[in-house]
């Protein structure tokens, strides 16, 4: 399966993901107007990658620096289908990534941990520059 | 507009503290470009990191609220919105028409989010994010006002405009939260 790299917009994250490597990559801001049709896609190639039975592991990034509600649903809809796949017995190690200050990246980074007990979640705080 | 009421105008936005404001159509690329407006005037303003994440977290909520329930206005949206400092922090409002007859509705989800206590209302958004339940008349799953809720140091506060609405066409609806 081929890599995939979508290049951040203003209102969309970067989101890279390369099976050779197992590696999820979803970094920058996330708020487009129409938040189904930006990630259904996305979310299909991630379900591809994970059903292929090749995978031992993924790594996942994840650095969003501003999400909208919309798009907070939407990754709910990612860690769980990430959840379901590490309960099949593919290790999922997502770093959660987050500016020191912002409390609601924070928070959710905490709610994973909590709703997603399959996937291993290493918060880290990043200083604000 | 005369030059006196332009004045009046100036001073007044000034004595009432308003950081930002807009007023007019909004669509995808205004949105964005007003965002990155805001975020340089809030760091002009001084407010600190967390306060102006959750600033322009709310903002960008109503601006997405008006977007989908916003009364069309020929071939987008209008809307008002406003962020404004406080001795504490600051204040974010906006304004816009809605059809009449979602008044209902929209008062009875802000009257269940206002009477929330502090404590719940973050439990509440969990919950909602992690409900599947779609509300078909909710794109943003009921979530964005408890975006706003959660971000808000006191109960959102609305006003509906005239009140009680008219029986068709539209109602203007006022939001405001506290940073």
């Amino acid at each position: 399966m081929d890599a995939f790299l979508l290049p951040s917009t203003s209102l969309t994250p970067e989101v890279s993901l390369n099976p050779a490597q197992g590696l999820l990559i979803l970094c920058g801001e996330s708020y487009p107007e129409h938040v189904l049709s930006f990630y259904a896609p996305i979310l299909e190639k991630i379900k591809a990658v994970l059903d292929t039975g090749k995978l031992a592991l993924l790594r996942v990034e994840m650095h969003i620096t501003y999400y909208n509600s919309a798009s907070a649903k939407a990754f709910h809809r990612i860690f769980q289908m990430l959840n379901q796949a590490a309960e099949g017995g593919i290790v999922i190690d997502l770093h959660w990534q987050f500016d020191e200050e912002d409390d609601m990246a924070r928070d959710l980074g905490k709610d994973i941990k909590e709703d997603f007990p399959a996937i291993h979640v290493v918060e880290e705080r990043l200083a604000t520059v | 507009m005369e030059l006196s009421l332009f004045n009046r105008f100036v001073a007044q936005a000034s004595e009432s503290g308003v950081v930002f404001y807009h007023s007019g159509n909004l669509d995808e690329a205004t949105i964005a470009s007003i965002g990155a407006l805001l975020r340089r005037r809030l760091h002009e303003e001084g407010a600190d990191g967390a306060q102006s994440r959750k600033v322009f977290a709310t903002f960008m909520e109503m601006a997405q609220n008006i977007l989908h329930y916003g009364a069309a206005c020929g071939d987008g949206r209008h809307g008002a919105l406003c962020v404004a400092r406080t001795d504490q922090g600051f204040e974010v409002m906006c304004g816009n028409d809605m059809a009449s007859d979602q008044v209902p509705r929209v008062r009875k989800r802000l009257e269940s989010v206002q009477a929330m206590e502090p404590g719940k209302v973050r439990q509440a958004y969990r919950r909602q994010l992690a409900s599947d339940q779609e509300d078909a008349d909710s794109k943003g799953a009921g979530l964005g006002l408890l975006t706003m809720a959660v971000s808000s140091r006191a109960p959102i506060e609305f006003v509906f405009d005239p009140d009680p609405p008219r029986q068709d066409g539209t109602t203007f609806l006022f939001l405001r939260t506290t940073i």
